[in-house]
């Protein structure tokens, strides 16, 4: 009885709306014109030929690999070399926690800004350490935009992973060190074959929220770029909002949320594999 | 190289990094000041403070989009702490069939897209027609549960069975236990807990974009990006009002952020 409550809202607002998205991904329909017609696997059929899917995906997988790569390492650095208790630690923690605590579409606007090309900051700075050859149009250019945002987006996320990193390596009985430390272990030997074996549970949850917040970002691409210029930074959440509700196409949009949704289950069920796979060796 | 030395100098390394890390920061809020030069030089300090800008954003309705996101998300974390600290309580410390399926399928909420239920609230919203604040504490409130089980559950199994056995036998109801003694206790966690939701709640773009049509009732990221259109080259404005948007998270955030760790290490050990 004490679970009700919260498990009726639950499935009121996610679980039967998720359900009822992939069902409405065999129609078509517009909110203009609510008369819904039979398309069977028609959606899925057109997106398979749809180039800015294609795109969409691509960027989509950029972000994980990216988003990973410059994260997670960054993260467990910071978790390592500040981790302590010590005041000026907690004070550089709650430094490099602090973009999170920026709403994202703040975020968004400040880099925008900064990434101007015009008369934004970041040309600004390498003219002024005379790089003047590194200038670029940024978020203008479509070779340069989704790495943009990916960096941006690795600023404000990296102080969470961290947190996250921490609660971890806080978990790590002293003793196991001391005995480390006794043995002689150089520091980096200490953290290949002891920390890091010993957290790997917890970097792979990370590795999952990192992998599926890839695959759901969409408001810092809103913001910055809304998916331009001319489509290069579109992923999945972009390509299903303008498709939704700015081409009123919401048969469509449905079967591209429904591609978001199976991507994640496959990110899950490969990770949750991993966990798995590691508790059957320990 | 002795110990003490090598401890500075990786201190040293990571307040050098910090420095390049609160660089976009430090340069919005020295920017908000500033009446002009915004464009010709970018990297210019404010020649005396200047309160031009966030006059400019106080023009812009910056104090309403402020005032309806505390109304949403102060009623979104209570209404998610009131929910999931019982559902918590049960998963932790009673016994009932189906109760591990009935956790998982609340933890599933952790990975689903927003987006992935865009469509369905939207249609149900506009056949109740119900818009603005109704329509986006709902989801809020539903995306909020699972973190907060999961956070909540983990705290409450580690406080001692004893503590709830002794309260049964004075006659307490298992409510009257969760709120008299579990909560007060796992005080960490419902900071953590608080803190997360409100950042994520105070900074959602997707539903309120869909759901919210009345500008009367914009929260700030739909209110700070409204802006960009009608002010279109007053980015001072904008500046003073990113500067404004972070205040109040960042104050709550400095009261919560000793917890946060601890409530979070509770998560991740179990």
């Amino acid at each position: 009885m004490l679970v009700l409550p919260a498990a009726v809202v639950f499935a009121f607002y996610i679980t039967y709306p998720l359900l009822h998205t992939i069902v409405l991904s065999a129609y078509s329909w517009s909110a203009l014109n609510p008369v819904r017609t039979w398309q069977g696997m028609g959606n899925y059929v057109e997106l398979y030929h749809d180039p800015v899917l294609r795109v969409a995906l691509i960027n989509n997988g950029l972000w994980i690999v990216l988003s990973l790569v410059l994260q997670l390492p960054l993260a467990m650095l910071l978790a390592l070399g500040i981790g302590s208790a010590l005041r000026r630690h907690r004070m550089l923690r709650t430094l490099f926690f602090s973009p999170l605590i920026v709403p994202a579409v703040a975020v968004g606007l400040i880099w925008q800004l900064f990434y101007e090309p015009n008369f934004g900051a970041l040309n600004a700075l390498f003219e002024a350490i005379g790089l003047d050859g590194w200038t670029a149009g940024w978020l203008g250019d479509p070779k340069l935009a989704t790495l943009c945002i990916i960096i941006v987006s690795s600023w404000r996320y990296t102080g969470f992973h961290m947190m996250i990193l921490l609660a971890g390596l806080q978990a790590i009985p002293d003793d196991i060190y001391e005995a480390a430390r006794i043995d002689g272990a150089s520091a980096w030997r200490t953290f290949w074959h002891i920390t890091l074996p010993l957290m790997k549970r917890i970097v792979l949850v990370d590795a999952l929220l990192i992998t599926v917040g890839s695959v759901k970002i969409f408001d810092l691409i809103w913001v910055m770029t809304e998916g331009g210029p001319n489509r290069a930074s579109e992923v999945l959440a972009t390509y299903m909002y303008r498709t939704a509700f700015s081409d009123d196409r919401m048969g469509y949009a449905a079967a591209i949320a429904t591609v978001m949704l199976v991507l994640t289950l496959i990110a899950t069920v490969i990770y949750v594999r991993l966990t798995g796979q590691e508790e059957a060796e320990a | 190289m002795s110990r003490r030395l090598a401890a500075r100098l990786s201190d040293a390394f990571y307040a050098l990094l910090a420095l390049i890390f609160m660089l976009p920061l430090i340069w919005t809020v020295v920017g908000s000041f500033r009446a002009s030069g915004l464009r010709t030089e970018p990297w210019g300090l404010p020649e005396r403070l200047n309160l031009s800008n966030y006059a400019a954003a106080w023009e812009g309705k910056i104090g309403v989009y402020l005032l309806n996101s505390t109304v949403v998300t102060v009623i979104s974390v209570l209404v998610i702490i009131a929910l999931s600290a019982p559902a918590a309580y049960a998963f932790a410390r009673l016994r009932f069939r189906g109760s591990s399926l009935m956790l998982g399928f609340i933890l599933t909420g952790l990975l689903i897209p927003a987006h992935a239920v865009l469509i369905p609230l939207y249609q149900l919203n506009a056949a109740l027609g119900v818009g603005d604040y109704l329509a986006i504490i709902g989801p809020y409130v539903a995306f909020g549960l699972p973190l907060s089980v999961l956070l909540l559950r983990a705290y409450f199994v580690e406080i001692p069975r004893e503590l709830m056995e002794a309260a049964i036998m004075d006659g307490a109801g298992h409510m009257r236990i969760l709120w008299t003694i579990f909560m007060p206790i796992a005080k960490p966690a419902v900071a953590t807990v608080a803190i997360f939701q409100a950042s994520w709640i105070w900074n959602e773009l997707p539903f309120a974009l869909v759901f919210i049509a009345s500008g009367s009732h914009y929260t700030l990221p739909i209110g700070l990006l409204s802006f960009r259109g009608e002010h279109i080259t007053d980015w001072g404005a904008i500046l003073a009002g990113v500067t404004i948007s972070v205040v109040p998270l960042m104050v709550l955030y400095l009261l919560f952020q000793k917890h946060i760790v601890r409530g979070l290490t509770a998560g991740a050990v179990k």
